[in-house]
Parts: C-alpha cells; sequence; structure tokens
C-alpha cells in the first residue's frame, strides 16, 4: 500500500478513527490501526472488540493498494507532531515497515500482522439492513446528543452489573426515551423523532458517550442508526460506528418513580443550585427543612468543621418535611439542564423524590434521600 | 485556656477484688493468678506493693516476695463491669470523656465550668462520688493540658488530689525525672542521662541546640515543649474499637468439618450482630485456626465495600478456611475477627432493592426480635444442627 495525502486532513480523520483503539489489552492486534483501501478510497478503522469506528479519509492519492495494521496510538502521535504539508505513507519494498515521509522527516513503523486484524462488522447501508431485518431509525443529531449528556451522568459505566453500567433505549412512535440509573437516582429524558416503530434495547454507557462525542463532527441534522443481531449500526457520511448492545434484562423503571410526595417546591434553578453549593462545603450530606408557607431551610453538620443554614426563597406547598440529600445528587440535576425554575416533589422517610425543569415533561429525575445517622 | 482533668483509679482491679471480697481488704492482694503460674502480676493491691510486689513482675517473684498474698485470676468481664459503670459517672460531667484503659480517663470541662462550677470542684465531685457510688478511690490531676493532668493524678497515689497552677508549672515540672515526659522510653533515656539530664529541671535548663544534635529535630521539638509544660493534645471522646472479634475453644478437638463451618458461622452471626449494634462496618475479615499442636493459622481478606451482614463474612471465612489448607487435623480453636471498622455514614437510598438490601431488612427485623426476646428466640437451621450435634452424640454413646 502507498498513498499521499496532506498532514491537516489525515490528522482531522485519524482523530475520530483512532477513538476506538485498545488502551489497556491482552490482545497485542487491538493496538493497532487498520489502513485499507477500497474501490480507490482509503478508510481507517479501529476497533476494542466493545466498539468499532470506520472513518474514510479524503483528498488521498492511493498510489498502490493494500491493507496494513500499524501501531495505532504511535502513528496518530507523529501524524500530529508533523507540520503540515504533503506526506507519502506506506509500506516499504519488501513490505516489512510502513513508512511516513514529510518534507523533512522520515519514520518507520513495524507491522502488525494483519491477518490477525478482528473482522470489522460490514458496512451496511438502510437498505440492505432493512433487508436483513434490522430496525433502522432516523434520530436528530443535536437533540440525540442532548439525550445522552443527559442521562449519563446518573449511570455507573464501570459496574459489573448491566442495567447501571448502559442506558434503556425505548423507541415508540414519535419519541425516543433515554432511562439511565446508578441505583440512587434515575433520570428518564425522552426526545421526538420521525419514524412509528417500537423497540428496546440496551447500550452500554461508554459506548453511548463515544456515539455522541463522534456525533459532534458530524455535519448533517440527521443519522441513521441500525440496530440489528444484538449490534448497533450508526452511519453518517463518510463515518460508520457500531456497538455491541447488552443482553439483559432492565428493571421495570416506571415502578420506582413515585407518584404521591408529601409536598412540592417550586424554585429558581440558579437560586437553588447556589444554595446547595454553598451548604454543601461544609458537608455532602444536607438536609431540606420544608415548612408550609415558610419554605426552604438548607443545612448541613460537617463533623470536624461546623454547621451552615440558609434559607432559600421559593414556592413550597405540602406537609412540613424534613428529608437528608448527597448534594452530588441534586447538584448533577440542576447543572444539566438550563431551565430557570425547577419543580422538585418530596417525600419524608425513604421514599424517593422527583426533581423536573418547570413547565417540561421530557426530563424526570428520580432520587432517594440518604438517612441522616450523623 | 482549656481544662482537663485525669483521672486514674488506685490499683483498680486489686481494689474491685477487695471490694466484692471484705475478706481481702487490708491484706496484699495480687491479680494476675497463681504463684506458681507462669504470667505475671497484673495488678497488685497497695498492702502488697509494701512487699515489693510490682505490674508486670512474674508471679512466681511476686509468691517469693510475698508468700502469705491473696493470689487471684483476672476477671476482666468485672472490671469492665465495674469500669463501665466509672465512664458513666464521667460523662455526667462532659461528652469529652476519652478512656485509655478501663481505669483511666481523660475529661475536657472546659465547657462544663458554667454549669458545674470549677474543673477543681468538678474533679473533687468526681472522686468523692467515685468513692460513695463504686466503693473504689481514684487519683485526679486538674491542669490545663492533658500531659499536665496525667503527671499531676500520677503524683500523690493513692486518693491523689493535684492541681497544676498555670503560672507555676515550670517549678511543679522541674524536680521531676525526665522518665515521666511522653515518649522517654529506656533509650532516650540513656541519651540524656549521657547529656547530664535527670530532672525535667534539667532538661529546661538544656539548650535545644543541643537536644536536637543528639536525638533530631521531632524528638528534641516535642521534648521541649513537654518539658516546659506544652501540650495541645486534644481529648479525643470515646475511640472506636480496633476489631470486634471472637473464637472458641472447642471442648474436645474436632475434624468435623461440618461442626467447625457452623461454630465459623456463629462467630461470624455473633460478631456482625455487635457490629450493627455499635452502627459501625468492617472492613477486614480474619480466620484464626489453631490445631491440637497449639500450631497457628490466620488469614485474612480485605471486603471491597465494607459491611455488616454475616452472610457476607461468612463467605469469606470459608474462602479463608480454603486457602489456609487445612489437611484435616483436629482443631482446638476457630476464631473471626472483624477488623478495619468504620463509622456507618449516612445510608444514601436505593431505587432497586438488590440482594444485599434484602438481606438487610432481614437483619433489622432478626435483630429487633433478638433485642426484644434474647439471642436464642431465633437461630439459623444450620445452628440448631450444631446445638443438636452434642445431643446426636449424646444418644450415640448411649447406644454403646
Amino acid at each position: 500500500m502507498r498513498f499521499t495525502c496532506r498532514q491537516e486532513t489525515l490528522l482531522r480523520l485519524l482523530h475520530l478513527g483512532t477513538r476506538a483503539l485498545a488502551a489497556k489489552t491482552t490482545l497485542p492486534i487491538l493496538s493497532g490501526l487498520l489502513l485499507e483501501t477500497r474501490e480507490n478510497e482509503l478508510y481507517c478503522a479501529s476497533t476494542d472488540l466493545e466498539i468499532g469506528i470506520e472513518v474514510k479519509i479524503p483528498e488521498v492519492s492511493i498510489l498502490e493498494p493494500g491493507r496494513v495494521v500499524i501501531p495505532g496510538k504511535v502513528f496518530y502521535d507523529i501524524i500530529r507532531h508533523l507540520p503540515p504539508g504533503d506526506l507519502e505513507l506506506g509500506t516499504d519494498e519488501e513490505k516489512k515497515a510502513f513508512t511516513i515521509k514529510g518534507t523533512r522527516s522520515f519514520f518507520q513503523l513495524h507491522l502488525l500482522p494483519e491477518e490477525e486484524y478482528p473482522l470489522l462488522p460490514e458496512r451496511i447501508d438502510e437498505k440492505s439492513a432493512e433487508d436483513q431485518g434490522a430496525m433502522v431509525f432516523h434520530l436528530p443529531v443535536a437533540s440525540f446528543r442532548e439525550a445522552v449528556r443527559s442521562t449519563v451522568y446518573a449511570t455507573l459505566p464501570e459496574d459489573p452489573r448491566p442495567f447501571l453500567s448502559s442506558v434503556l433505549a425505548e423507541f415508540n412512535p414519535g419519541k425516543l426515551r433515554l432511562v439511565g440509573t446508578d441505583i440512587n437516582r434515575l433520570v428518564v429524558k425522552d426526545i421526538s423523532i420521525e419514524g412509528e416503530k417500537e423497540f428496546s434495547t440496551m447500550i452500554p454507557v461508554n459506548s453511548l458517550r463515544e456515539m455522541a462525542n463522534i456525533l459532534a463532527y458530524v455535519e448533517d441534522e440527521e443519522f441513521k442508526v441500525f440496530f440489528h443481531q444484538k449490534m448497533l449500526y450508526m452511519a453518517s457520511g463518510d463515518l460508520s460506528f457500531s456497538t455491541r448492545l447488552v443482553d439483559a434484562q432492565y428493571p421495570k423503571y416506571q415502578q420506582v418513580i413515585p407518584e404521591e410526595f408529601d409536598g412540592e417546591i417550586r424554585i429558581k434553578r440558579e437560586l437553588f443550585l447556589q444554595a446547595i453549593e454553598r451548604i454543601a462545603l461544609l458537608d455532602l450530606a444536607v438536609k431540606l427543612t420544608l415548612t408550609p408557607g415558610k419554605g426552604m431551610e438548607i443545612s448541613a453538620q460537617g463533623p470536624e468543621v461546623g454547621a451552615a443554614y440558609e434559607n432559600v426563597d421559593c414556592v413550597y406547598e405540602g406537609e412540613e418535611v424534613e428529608v437528608g440529600f448527597n448534594s452530588h445528587f441534586l447538584l448533577g440535576f440542576l447543572k444539566t439542564i438550563d431551565h430557570d425554575e425547577v419543580i422538585f416533589q418530596v417525600s419524608a422517610g425513604m421514599k424517593a423524590s422527583v426533581l423536573k425543569p418547570a413547565g417540561d415533561e421530557s426530563y424526570t429525575y428520580v432520587v432517594m434521600p440518604l438517612r441522616m445517622n450523623a | 485556656m482549656r481544662r482537663i482533668i485525669h483521672l486514674d483509679m488506685d490499683a483498680f482491679y486489686a481494689a474491685v477484688e477487695q471490694r466484692d471480697n471484705p475478706a481481702y481488704r487490708g491484706k496484699p492482694v495480687i491479680v494476675g493468678g497463681s504463684p506458681t503460674a507462669r504470667g505475671v502480676v497484673s495488678t497488685c493491691s497497695y498492702e502488697a506493693r509494701k512487699y515489693g510486689v510490682r505490674s508486670a513482675m512474674p508471679l512466681r517473684e511476686a509468691g517469693r516476695r510475698c508468700p502469705h498474698g491473696i493470689f487471684l485470676p483476672v476477671r476482666m468481664k468485672r472490671y469492665q463491669e465495674v469500669s463501665a459503670e466509672l465512664m458513666a459517672i464521667l460523662h455526667d460531667y462532659t461528652p469529652l470523656v476519652e478512656p485509655i484503659a478501663l481505669d483511666e480517663a481523660f475529661l475536657d470541662v472546659t465547657g462544663s465550668e458554667k454549669l458545674f462550677g470549677p474543673a477543681e470542684e468538678i474533679a473533687r465531685e468526681i472522686a468523692d462520688r467515685v468513692e460513695s457510688e463504686l466503693g473504689l478511690t481514684a487519683s485526679v490531676g486538674v491542669a490545663h493540658n492533658k500531659f499536665l493532668a496525667k503527671v499531676a493524678s500520677d503524683l500523690q497515689k493513692p486518693r491523689g488530689f493535684v492541681v497544676v497552677d498555670p503560672d507555676k508549672v515550670e517549678a511543679f515540672l522541674a524536680p521531676l525525672p525526665v522518665s515521666r515526659l511522653w515518649g522517654v522510653g529506656p533509650k532516650t533515656l540513656e541519651i540524656l542521662g549521657g547529656l547530664g539530664i535527670k530532672t525535667i529541671g534539667d532538661l529546661q535548663a538544656t539548650p535545644y541546640e543541643s537536644l536536637r544534635g543528639r536525638l533530631g529535630e521531632a524528638a528534641a521539638e516535642s521534648l521541649s515543649r513537654l518539658a516546659f509544660g506544652k501540650d495541645e493534645s486534644p481529648v479525643v471522646p470515646e475511640r472506636e474499637p480496633k476489631s470486634i472479634g471472637h473464637e472458641v475453644t472447642f471442648d474436645e478437638d474436632t475434624a468435623d468439618r461440618n461442626f467447625i463451618e457452623a461454630v465459623l458461622l456463629e462467630l461470624c452471626e455473633k460478631a456482625a450482630r455487635r457490629l450493627r449494634k455499635k452502627a459501625l462496618l468492617a472492613r477486614g475479615v480474619t480466620l484464626k485456626l489453631r490445631d491440637a499442636g497449639f500450631k497457628t493459622i490466620t488469614r485474612q481478606i480485605t471486603l471491597a465495600p465494607p459491611t455488616d451482614l454475616e452472610e457476607i463474612f461468612f463467605a469469606s471465612v470459608r474462602k479463608l478456611f480454603a486457602q489456609a489448607k487445612w489437611d484435616g487435623r483436629p482443631l482446638r480453636l476457630v476464631g473471626v475477627s472483624l477488623s478495619g471498622l468504620e463509622r456507618k455514614e449516612n445510608e444514601q437510598g436505593r431505587l432497586f432493592a438488590g440482594k444485599e438490601e434484602e438481606l438487610r431488612r432481614l437483619h433489622q427485623a432478626v435483630d429487633r426480635i433478638r433485642d426484644r426476646f434474647g439471642e436464642t428466640a431465633v437461630t439459623r437451621g444450620r445452628l440448631l444442627h450444631r446445638y443438636g450435634r452434642k445431643e446426636q452424640k449424646k444418644r450415640k454413646e448411649g447406644a454403646r
């Protein structure tokens, strides 16, 4: 294989193409980047067996077709450190090494055994996907990324329990719902989509995050996803992405969303956020004391530091309630949305509470309280 | 300025024995065991001290010095009971009570003076109550820090009562031997002796630089501070126990694996229950096995996250038992101890109850039943079998 291209172009695409390189792996081949020519186009791909990414590198002149696997990270670092300009890359005559020639620099990299590279899922187009019985959806890039962002922070990506390290994706007519939980809290986020199909699956949190990151580079307003045989495929322009899906049962999350509460607070988001941040300086555990007609007092006791109290302006309707929370869990919600006002439905005892942006039913945040033993 | 009281009971174990048994009163009582035993003297009464008997002296030596002494075994449980009564009295005056031993504690009464009067009066009242309510005597020291209070309580034992005047600290300390200073062991004593320093007064007169040359920065700094009666260390209330454990010596050595496992389960259960009572969690589990030849094996494991559930402890103990590679020889003793204890923090609620959640609920219920109806009100099936074994054995023997 041999080709010429511009450093700037190559770098931009490698930034995407190397994202699935396995950092820590027992399989050395997975630290390699696959470069492959197909029909006079150059593709670059990486996979850690969980996710796979392939991008087409544009503006390339292919001098000699071929397929190689080279040390991914070093290659990317070399391209990153080269100045903008023309490059000639390819295997040497004995096909024993991969060379990179800049105007003044010359690099020679060892090749990895190309025949050991795992098979990447084939690129499929919408038609063949549907022919094979895959579920195909068209999703809006911006609101999907937003939905991922407002879901994944409430999960535990490294937890061995599948329902904590993945996000439930429920497709319904006109609506995609993402559900995430870290067992202490649960988020439910709805976005509008086109299409009438119903489908539900679990996507690993890390894959979903990566998918949202990659979508940042997509210029189209929409992208396509196919679900086929426990895999998710995403395609947009010259980029394709795939991830393994989680084959497990998601808990009946609707059952933990409470419908009755002891009281309801309506409060300015900024005000609430800043008050909690102040009080939580003393201790992560904050206590909310709610009195009808009086509003809310937030307090914390730091065993070694002292105590803090703050009265917060809000409208409170309901019974007298005293309830503790991990401030981190309240802040998580308050920092994720950008609405002016929030609704906080609370209950005393060890019952779940619900936070919502005022006037927006598309986002629900369920959080369990903290029993204050201290 | 802080107001600290140090209270030290006079010949505590021996005094408890003399109180419990009037026949011992006024006589040399030596607690530790029989004068022919291998152990050492734990405590002895002031009467015994006249014969040169001291704590930590071999019992045989004590027997020689005081042949007519009353030698008694250590009844730790009894002393613990009395100690609990003592600590309860101390807590009447301040929550800032730092027990150092069963018979010794520091009190920070700085904030209590408004309620109970000056520290000297509180100290007097405590000493009086110890005598009238417990029938024991104590020595007390009152000062503005822990170090001075402790030195003071030791100065006029028994029934000592010494108040350190904050303006005369140097003169108060000067005549005392340097060995009274915290951190002065035999080695430091030798170095100081080499410098001609015998009393705290000598130390006060020694330039800091020459101390630092011989002892190093940290030790020199700490000694010269103490020599002038300076000590900022706080009174730390009630230290957490470092570990909770139980062991059992079998009536007869046994190689019955089933029986041994049942005993281990019982030990885990006991330890876990104590843990829950104290609202603690444990991170470390240690298994101890001792065979008939007194060969002892211990194995330890660290749990993440810490817990207070015996099911998890027992699972670890079984794992450790496998790791210990027990060769099937009869065992004399088994023990389980839980370490790495930490206070149960605020409890975060969970949306989805897992298996652990269910176990926790089960234990809450079982603990409540036991609190009300006694420890044997509810028992595991597996432990019924353990109790049943003795019965079975008896029956077998009867048949023979």
